[in-house]
């Protein structure tokens, strides 16, 4: 007998759970920001509607009418698409590898919160050396030298996350042990809580100074940013990568409900929530950012940003800023920062093991305690990777490969395709609205055969040039009152022995001291650094063109400064292929295209690998 | 979800109490100006040019509003004030002239004071007595949100919470119709 939900609540909580994830707090808002503010909700909107709820539809409908995993459900349609599923739940696998490290390190920011005077610092500055230094310890002093870890050079493990990420595990393997009902009840308590947390971040972000204008950031309408396709772009592929889709959670979820359940509303309800969470989140990070802006000084647009940086650097130094409102505030409002990522983060991180723990019963006839004990010693196992001190490299390199480029937009064109072009998918669409609340017309027949699988081509299509691509970056500024750009560096940079030459004062200074450490010769002089660089001119990386670019900065536009006016620079920043820019090529091939060509051949070996008898008709 | 209503109200209340905060300081500023008669140069743009020491005349003995872009904060409750306390140090009791050169020629006040000031208006209130400066710090112009963004936020909230609560109304729609 199919393990089942306490009811459809838990149902619905739980899928919000898995979809509900850090990328709702820390990839949303900025991508929000840069993609026209206010105007983003529009083309948003539209991608959820025509994407993200056809897709969630889709996957919930596999789920309920087929009463399996991923992998069972394939299989039941064709069995040679069995490995489709199985693929699926191995990018899970692999993502929760890692995902599970990041939460470590989120353990570690909420057991230093536990203090009066942060340890990160109110600066940002602080903040990313605490981050990198004293956390992931990714850099060293040695022996009065700092020592960066590559890739290669693994230096031992971050203990602090590493028993942090073990920590997690303990807890995912607890929640799911026991069967779903279980998760029902954890989904209670860890998804209602971190919208609780958001919003008293919100409502104290609301009331400092400066919200206002870090809100305007976040929302004021750029339209003409609706009419390049980059926009629309970032508008799909945000609602494909936190949906959850792709990742087989959502069939899983699904088939623990009946197949009299609704399937139409319950997408409807889940995917809209997932949003107005991002939304609701936004809020939270640009008030408290705009209040940081003014209080150290500095712009909005310097502190923006996304991802860990903005979880594990701005962020906190921004909480930790609110000591000069009220010392015991830093520590408290930290404290409900963490336990909101904590808690956003878990219910993604045990439904990925629940999905692959669902198909292992089905395909093996295992039992739940088994399968979680198995599965969480070989995700723990794999974490261990992740937490050493170089692993924020490898961390780097596969969640870009495997979660933002090949995994999961494969998986879901393939979805799209096998069910849409292969099985009949009206008929799939009668047997939902037999069952449904809401019912689905033939546009949605269109848009699973034809949009999304365009979409998902034109996103595959896209990374793919932006990895292939060499890597560029330009620095510089625009004056917003003549519209003229200045560029002062690129990388890389047209010529990096001229470039070293033509820096003066201290910039020079710090550059050749960096690229000392470089060629290990703290002695190196000018025409030997020169020499190294003529030999080998990515020794100028990214971090020093940044360096010289920001020396170079002007605070008068060259243009208008000659009419005597004081004007306005902004900072101006492009880049393609910004992940793995400096990443030797045996790394990227190490981290990411080996994990994206072993997931399918894993999936394979385990279609190919004899299950239970009539493991299919067993439900 | 009984909270969600409550939710959806508090959200513009407190962004009005912000935007409001930011209106009343704006307006505070507006009627000391208005006090003491004169209008002053909305920019420190138009400042620069009034101060320039080749063709600008310096202010006689009157109180002129200079509002400076900079990037400062000087609410009581955050930032330190030291940019505004160096200018003080270089300008007070200096003739306008003078003051200003030495405004200018202090490497540490014009990275900190002019070069730095791009990116909010502070206010600073100057006057001259005897041909001697004196410079008051007033406050900042705190931003409030563009019409744009509210109306984005309206949008965004209607489109967003609007359609979780459309979903929600028609739970148990089809045990009804049964």
């Amino acid at each position: 007998m199919r393990d089942r939900w306490g009811s459809r609540t838990s149902f619905i909580m739980a899928a919000i759970g898995s979809a509900v994830g850090l990328g709702n707090l820390w990839r949303f808002p900025y991508v929000c920001y840069a993609n026209g503010g206010g105007a983003f909700l529009i083309p948003y909107f539209i991608a959820l509607m025509t994407a993200g709820i056809p897709l969630m539809i889709l996957e919930y409908g596999l789920g309920i009418r087929m009463q399996g995993s991923a992998p069972k459900s394939l299989a039941k349609l064709n069995r040679r698409w069995e490995f489709v599923g199985w693929w699926a739940l191995v990018i899970g696998m692999m993502i929760s590898m890692y995902y599970v490290v990041i939460m470590g390190v989120s353990c570690v920011y909420l057991v230093e919160s536990f203090s009066t005077k942060l340890p990160w610092g109110t600066t940002a500055e602080t903040a990313k050396e605490f981050f990198f230094k004293d956390v992931l310890q990714v850099v060293e002093e040695v022996g009065g030298r700092k020592v960066v870890h590559g890739p290669f050079n693994l230096g031992g493990m971050a203990w602090g996350v590493l028993i942090g990420a073990l920590v997690v595990w303990a807890f995912i393997f607890l929640i799911i042990f026991k069967g779903v009902k279980q998760v029902g009840k954890v989904v209670m308590v860890t998804v209602p809580l971190p919208w609780l947390m958001i919003l008293v971040l919100m409502v104290r972000g609301f009331t400092l100074p400066g919200a206002a204008e870090g809100l305007n950031f976040y929302l004021a309408p750029n339209w003409a940013k609706l009419l390049e396709p980059s926009t629309w772009m970032a508008a799909y592929g945000q609602i494909f990568f936190s949906l959850s889709l792709g990742f087989g959670i959502m069939i899983a979820y699904a088939s623990y409900m009946s197949r009299t359940s609704d399937v139409t509303n319950n997408a409807f309800i889940t995917s809209f929530a997932n949003c107005a969470t991002s939304y609701l989140a936004g809020f939270a990070v640009f008030s408290i950012l705009g209040y940081f802006a003014v209080a150290a000084n500095l712009p909005v647009e310097r502190v923006v940003g996304g991802g860990p940086g903005l979880a594990f650097v701005v962020y906190p130094a921004a909480l930790a800023k609110l000591g000069d409102v009220a010392s015991w505030m830093a520590p408290l409002f930290s404290v409900v920062f963490f336990v909101a990522l904590l808690t956003l983060g878990i219910d993604s991180a045990f439904s990925i093991v629940e999905a692959f723990a669902s198909g292992i019963q089905d395909k093996f006839g295992w039992s739940k305690t088994k399968t979680a004990a198995v599965l969480c010693t070989i995700g723990a196992a794999g974490s261990v990777w992740f937490a050493t001190k170089a692993g924020i490299n490898w961390l780097d390199i596969t969640d870009h490969w495997v979660s933002e480029s090949y995994g999961l937009v494969i998986i879901g064109l393939l979805e799209c395709l096998l069910v849409g072009w292969f099985y009949k998918l009206s008929k799939l669409r009668e047997e939902i609205n037999s069952v449904s609340e809401v019912r689905l017309g033939r546009w949605w027949d269109v848009f699973v055969k034809f949009l999304t699988p365009a979409i998902l081509i034109v996103i595959l299509i896209q990374v793919t040039l932006e990895n292939v691509a060499p890597p560029q970056a330009q620095f510089g500024q625009s004056c917003p009152h003549c519209g003229r750009t200045y560029i002062y560096a690129t990388y890389p940079p047209d010529d990096a022995a001229k470039l070293f030459l033509s820096l003066k004062g201290d910039v020079k200074d710090e550059v050749a001291a960096a690229l000392r450490r470089k060629i290990n010769n703290p002695n190196a002089s000018d025409a030997e650094i020169v020499s190294a660089l003529k030999r080998n001119p990515r020794l100028f990386d990214l971090s020093l063109v940044r360096k010289v670019a920001d020396s170079s900065m002007k605070e008068f536009c060259p243009h208008c400064k000659a009419r005597g006016h004081l004007v306005r620079l902004q900072r101006y920043e492009s880049y393609r292929n910004r992940k793995c820019i400096d990443y030797p090529p045996l790394a990227v091939f190490l981290g990411g295209w080996l994990w994206v060509i072993a997931a399918p051949l894993i999936g394979l070996l385990l279609a190919k690998m004899s299950g239970r008898k009539d493991w299919l008709e067993a439900s | 979800m009984r909270w969600l209503p409550f939710l959806c109200l508090l959200l513009p209340v407190l962004l009005f109490a912000q935007q409001e905060r930011c209106r009343n300081f704006v307006e505070a500023i507006n009627s000391l100006r208005k006090k003491e008669g004169k209008l002053p140069p909305l920019h420190w743009d138009d400042a620069l040019a009034l101060w320039s020491p080749k063709d600008a005349k310096a202010p006689s003995d009157r109180a002129v509003w200079y509002v400076i872009k900079e990037e400062r904060s000087l609410s009581g409750l955050v930032g330190d004030r030291s940019a505004v306390r160096g200018a003080l140090i270089c300008a007070q009791g200096k003739t306008a002239e003078a003051a200003f050169s030495a405004l200018m020629s202090s490497s540490e006040v014009r990275k900190r004071v002019l070069l730095e000031a791009k990116y909010r208006w502070r206010y600073i209130h100057i006057s001259f007595k005897d041909g001697v400066l004196k410079m008051r710090l007033v406050g900042v112009q705190a931003v409030g949100m563009s019409a744009g963004a509210w109306v984005m936020l309206f949008v965004g909230a209607l489109l967003l919470f609007g359609g979780v609560a459309s979903s929600l109304a028609v739970v148990g729609r089809k045990r009804n119709d049964a």
